[in-house]
């Protein structure tokens, strides 16, 4: 790397650090550094750059599926579809070792194929589970834990507001996105509740066994209360395999389908719809900015050589592609203590991107990757938003959740692990669906 | 001061509004776009240029509004462990740094503007829209996040203990 690219590398980061550092607004901090980049060390205009970026990067038909996600989570988040869900699941999974506990990673799986966001997972599900679970008396630590950890599946199970980032930003499908995060997505869920079952078995004063005996009756009548939540993600996610509508699409489909939902449910009132609108508005100007700024800041070190001149310093490294992955996994990891997962990917990808694209890693996979990365994030303290979140219903300290979320930051690192050992895991479905 | 402080927020909120009547126009344009596709085989031919007309007016027109309830991320590490003085200064600087960036932001968006009116600049698509409407809403979007600074900046001198205190 040449020493002007190194100062200008080191100044760049330093200014982006010292910024978030300072408590800037992240979205403010990506482009001021972007700014300072392209005024200091490369030739175009910083206006004329600010000016076309900023405009293409929130003029997007790809990106106009995240506002839509968003409204559909905020329509569903205020209507009584956590506790028709639990009502639907307690008879299957009831009985089963560790109990009840299963109804928190069922119904946060069935609530991410219909969320795109992971907080509002853990809220959404929280919100009824905590206090159902806690009067039966589980133990209280497994309870947010589980929690903490299932309401990550928001960001990898289908659809997912990180993956319409990563696919906006990367340049990726975010069809083949959606489809690659299903075996993942499952997979996860699946470590999640065999371990909830190891535990049940081990130490079954921890999580009973459900005392209920519930009759096929009550189990028939639970699939009923399940079904609406199931034609809503057969109509989001159905119209996009069968090819029917593309994700931004389906998004409007679900708006439309949550709000049939919530008509059903008696919940749709003016009020609850103001508040839905409102908020998703919020959101979406939060993420679309931040999304904005982290396009400004890739263009500007594409201007001053950042990306080809680390790519080129990593590949002089001799690295092997594993050992490549292991440092980023450590980097995420850190970078997770201190951001939130969006940052992190918008902050991060600029250079890490070409970097891991070098070292012969699909786009496709790296998304999913990144994803587990982001969830790692959400559920480590000192900032991780499923604790935040968790920390609020529950009224236990973050030190209590992050702890009870650890056993579960350790399964999502045993299949980022198990995916960059067999990426196929990642790479089958889509090629099977979509072709190459 | 005061008037002049609720009178910026009052506008932001506006805008708010404005964003959350875009967004309810997208849902509908999007399902109208799908229902035309599969029961007609027709399209509307405006709806993915609007949409992200749209998006790109919601994002830069609700960034006041956003800013205005506290809802825009920062990086509260150090932030948190300073005490309520040291904090009203660090907010006092990153409200400056987050004002210069808006003023550059609508020096950026008056030119896209300018040159779409003095151009007559019109979409590559069938609608062939003027740009100067697309232009001028996220224009309106810039200028009200940097009076939203402003009116924050303002309330840090004058009123430092009210200064998040949602609109």
């Amino acid at each position: 790397m040449s020493p002007e690219i190194l100062t200008a590398t080191l100044a760049i980061v330093g200014v982006l650090f010292l910024l978030l550092g300072l408590s800037v607004w992240v979205a403010v901090a990506l482009f001021l550094t972007a700014l300072f980049g392209l005024e200091f060390f490369a030739n175009p205009s910083p206006i004329r750059v600010l000016s076309n970026i900023a405009w293409n990067a929130a003029d997007s038909w790809a990106l106009v599926a995240l506002p839509l996600f968003i409204y559909m989570g905020e329509i569903l988040l205020r209507t009584r579809i956590s506790e028709k869900m639990f009502d639907g699941l307690a008879p299957w999974l009831g009985r089963l070792p560790g109990g009840l506990l299963h109804v928190n990673v069922a119904a946060s799986t069935l609530f991410a194929a219909i969320s795109g966001s992971s907080a509002a997972t853990a809220a959404t599900i929280g919100k009824i589970n905590i206090p159902e679970l806690l009067k039966r008396g589980y133990d209280e630590r497994l309870v947010v834990g589980s929690l903490a950890g299932a309401g990550t599946l928001g960001f990898l199970i289908p659809p997912s507001l990180v993956m319409i980032i990563y696919g906006v930003l990367a340049d990726v499908s975010i069809g083949r996105l959606f489809i690659a995060g299903i075996v993942p997505g499952l997979l996860l869920a699946l470590g999640f509740s065999g371990y909830l079952a190891l535990v049940g078995l081990t130490k079954p004063e921890l999580a009973p066994p459900a005392r209920e005996a519930y009759t096929w009756r009550q189990r028939l009548k639970g699939l009923l209360d399940l079904l609406p939540v199931t034609l809503l993600i057969l109509a989001v996610l159905g119209s996009i395999y069968a090819g029917l509508a593309t994700p931004t699409e389906s998004a409007a489909i679900g708006v439309v389908g949550a709000l049939l939902l919530a008509l059903l449910y008696r919940t749709l009132t003016a009020r609850n719809l103001l508040e839905a609108t409102l908020g998703a508005v919020r959101t979406t100007s939060m993420i679309g900015l931040i999304v904005a700024g982290a396009s400004v800041l890739t263009t500007a070190m594409g201007y001053v050589g950042i990306p080809r001149a680390v790519a080129e310093a990593i590949a002089q490294m001799h690295l092997s592609p594993f050992a490549l992955i292991f440092v980023l996994a450590l980097f995420y990891i850190v970078l997770g203590f201190f951001l939130d997962g969006i940052s992190m990917i918008v902050v991060t990808l600029p250079i890490v991107l070409p970097l891991v694209k070098t070292a012969g890693f699909s786009p496709l996979w790296f998304g999913i990757f990144l994803v587990l990365m982001v969830e790692a994030a959400q559920i480590t303290p000192p900032v991780g938003f499923n604790l935040f979140v968790l920390q609020g219903i529950s009224g236990k300290p973050i030190s209590f959740v992050a702890r009870a979320a650890l056993p579960f930051f350790f399964i999502l690192m045993g299949l980022a692990a198990l995916l960059t050992l067999f990426p196929e895991i990642v790479l089958f479905l889509p090629q099977r669906m979509m072709g190459h | 001061m005061r008037t002049l402080i609720k009178g910026l927020e009052a506008l932001a909120t506006l805008m708010g509004w404005v964003a959350g009547a875009l967004l309810v126009l997208t849902t509908v344009l999007i399902f109208a776009e799908i229902s035309l596709r599969l029961l007609f085989g027709r399209s509307t031919l405006v709806a993915q240029e609007y949409s992200g007309y749209f998006l790109a007016a919601m994002i830069y027109g609700a960034a006041g509004y956003t800013l205005a309830k506290g809802e825009h991320i920062r990086v509260g590490l150090f932030y948190e462990r300073l005490s309520p003085q040291g904090r009203i200064w660090l907010d006092r600087l990153a409200l400056a740094l987050g004002l210069f960036f808006s003023v550059l932001l609508v020096i950026a968006f008056s030119e896209l503007f300018l040159d779409a009116l003095h151009y007559h600049t019109r979409s590559f698509t069938p609608a062939r829209t003027p740009m100067v409407y697309p232009y001028g809403l996220v224009l309106a979007g810039s200028v009200t996040l940097l009076l939203e600074f402003l009116a924050l900046f303002l309330k840090s001198l004058f009123d430092p203990e009210h200064l998040w205190r949602r609109p």
